[in-house]
């Protein structure tokens, strides 16, 4: 629908380059969707090329880049960085589960979910701030979790690399204000992707603790076009929870 | 403008949206923006020449003007009564009187407490009880992030704050089997008329400009609440978007 009128939407993305990390898959898929229709030129990453040109084939709107790189091995996120060059905003949409009771966790595993849910954020944040490459007035948004918020058995590993997302992020937050940028982390609950929906019966059982369901791709979407957008210019340190108003995790 | 194509989910396009302190600041720019979105609006507030001056500078067609003093219980009942069924409200009337502990009386308590709290409170239940929230409508209240931070001579307002926050969490559970959402915007130092009249006492300006991405205008909170008012938000609920501009960060 069009809206006549003099006022520019501040929730569009026209003009602004977006970069979304996992977009192969679930919450990136939705988020590189909901940006191009957003007017966003989206640079689109992810590991798996078949799953990813099937995401940016049907992007709207021109000017989107695909990017295949595998975000855990430094030297293809650098040079990703590189290729990437300036954007406006970045979401890091790339994440891996961690599920194990803390009994039988160990350092292979630890350190497996803390890079890709931690490291791989927090250095390609600090590789495109070195690099100049976040321009004045940009938007870095983390998918944090629910997890990161609440306490549930057996969610250790997840709920702490989640966690140290959010610590970093406030202080982050801090060093880039004074370039009109902007850190925020989203929290969502449970949402229907393929990393929580191979069992949909259980997805299902899990939903019925939510006041509103469980939550769709989508809705993770137009969360992040309202961060990325300068609807939320003067937004930045939040923790955002989306999570169907679920009380008990 | 360049585009005037809007992602359909922000879109307010069909719905009536109930604006309280419409007549200035937060209030004001939430109109206008609802409108801007697509909205037909109902303004309510207590001054009618400057509820006409938000009017004037809305977009579209419909939009009604009810004044009203929401502190006084026939004046808000009647007001609900008299509304059509709405698709969303927005809790934007409020004030603020800074008071150090020692010398509250019990009408700085009283007034805190009913515009900050008993007004926004009892008009969601006159809404309610009215049933004039259609299904998956949205509640969207103003609160403040002195709700946590409770600065010096601020303890009846960050209580009223607090408490709304409490209630609208409630509320969202209560409401959730008809699709009807309940959230909370909390603002730092919004450039606002009231924020004036507090400079003009006793409010210390230079933490103003501890705020790391500068002053917030009233048009960036009125951005959070039409995000929460519209479909964009389908799934949020019992949750609060702090708008401060950095300003809490390095609070505990």
């Amino acid at each position: 629908m069009t809206i006549e009128t003099l006022r520019p939407n501040p929730f569009r993305l026209d003009g602004k380059t977006i970069l979304v990390t996992g977009a192969s898959s679930g919450i990136g898929h939705a988020i590189a969707t909901q940006c191009a229709r957003a007017g966003a030129k989206v640079i689109a990453t992810g590991r798996d090329s078949t799953r990813l040109e099937a995401v940016f084939s049907v992007l709207e709107g021109g000017g989107h880049k695909q990017l295949i790189a595998d975000l855990n091995d430094s030297a293809q996120m650098n040079a990703l960085v590189d290729e990437v060059g300036a954007v406006d905003g970045v979401v890091h949409s790339a994440g891996m589960h961690g599920v194990i009771p803390m009994r039988m966790a160990n350092e292979k595993m630890l350190c497996s979910v803390m890079h890709t849910n931690y490291n791989v954020p927090m250095l390609l944040t600090q590789r495109q701030l070195s690099r100049k490459l976040l321009r004045d007035g940009g938007s870095v948004l983390l998918l944090a979790s629910i997890a990161a918020l609440t306490g549930k058995v057996g969610v250790g590993p997840y709920s702490g690399s989640k966690a140290a997302l959010i610590g970093t992020m406030r202080c982050l937050a801090l060093e880039v204000a004074k370039r009109g940028i902007r850190v925020n982390a989203l929290c969502p609950g449970m949402v229907d992707t393929p990393l929580l929906n191979m069992n949909p019966e259980w997805l299902q059982e899990q939903g019925k603790n939510y006041p509103l369901g469980v939550g769709m791709p989508d809705d993770v979407a137009h969360a992040a076009i309202y961060f990325l957008s300068d609807a939320s210019k003067k937004v930045t340190g939040t923790t955002f929870s989306l999570d169907g108003g679920v009380t008990y995790t | 403008m360049t585009s005037t194509q809007a992602p359909s989910a922000f879109s307010l396009e069909g719905k009536t949206i109930l604006v309280t302190g419409a007549s200035s600041g937060i209030g004001r720019a939430t109109a206008v923006l609802c409108s801007d979105m697509g909205a037909k609006v109902v303004l309510t507030g207590r001054d009618q020449p400057r509820l006409d001056e938000t009017l004037a500078s809305m977009f579209g067609e419909g939009h009604e003007i009810r004044v009203a003093d929401l502190t006084n219980m026939v004046a808000r009942n009647a007001l609900v009564d008299s509304l059509p069924a709405i698709d969303g409200c927005a809790f934007c009337a409020g004030a603020a009187e800074l008071v150090p502990v020692r010398m509250m009386s019990e009408r700085h308590f009283a007034a805190m407490m009913d515009i900050n709290f008993t007004a926004p409170v009892m008009l969601t239940q006159r809404l309610l009880y009215r049933k004039k929230l259609r299904d998956h409508a949205s509640l969207v209240y103003v609160t403040a992030i002195t709700d946590r931070s409770s600065p010096v001579a601020s303890a009846m307002y960050s209580s009223a704050k607090g408490a709304l926050t409490a209630f609208s969490r409630t509320v969202a559970l209560e409401h959730a089997k008809q699709g009807i959402r309940s959230n909370c915007v909390s603002p730092g130092y919004v450039d606002t008329p009231m924020l004036t009249k507090l400079k003009n006492t006793v409010l210390a300006v230079e933490k103003l400009d501890l705020t790391p991405l500068g002053s917030v205008a009233a048009s960036d909170v009125a951005n959070a609440m039409v995000y929460l008012l519209s479909p964009a938000s389908r799934w949020v609920t019992r949750s609060a978007l702090v708008i401060d501009g950095g300003l809490s960060l390095p609070m505990r």
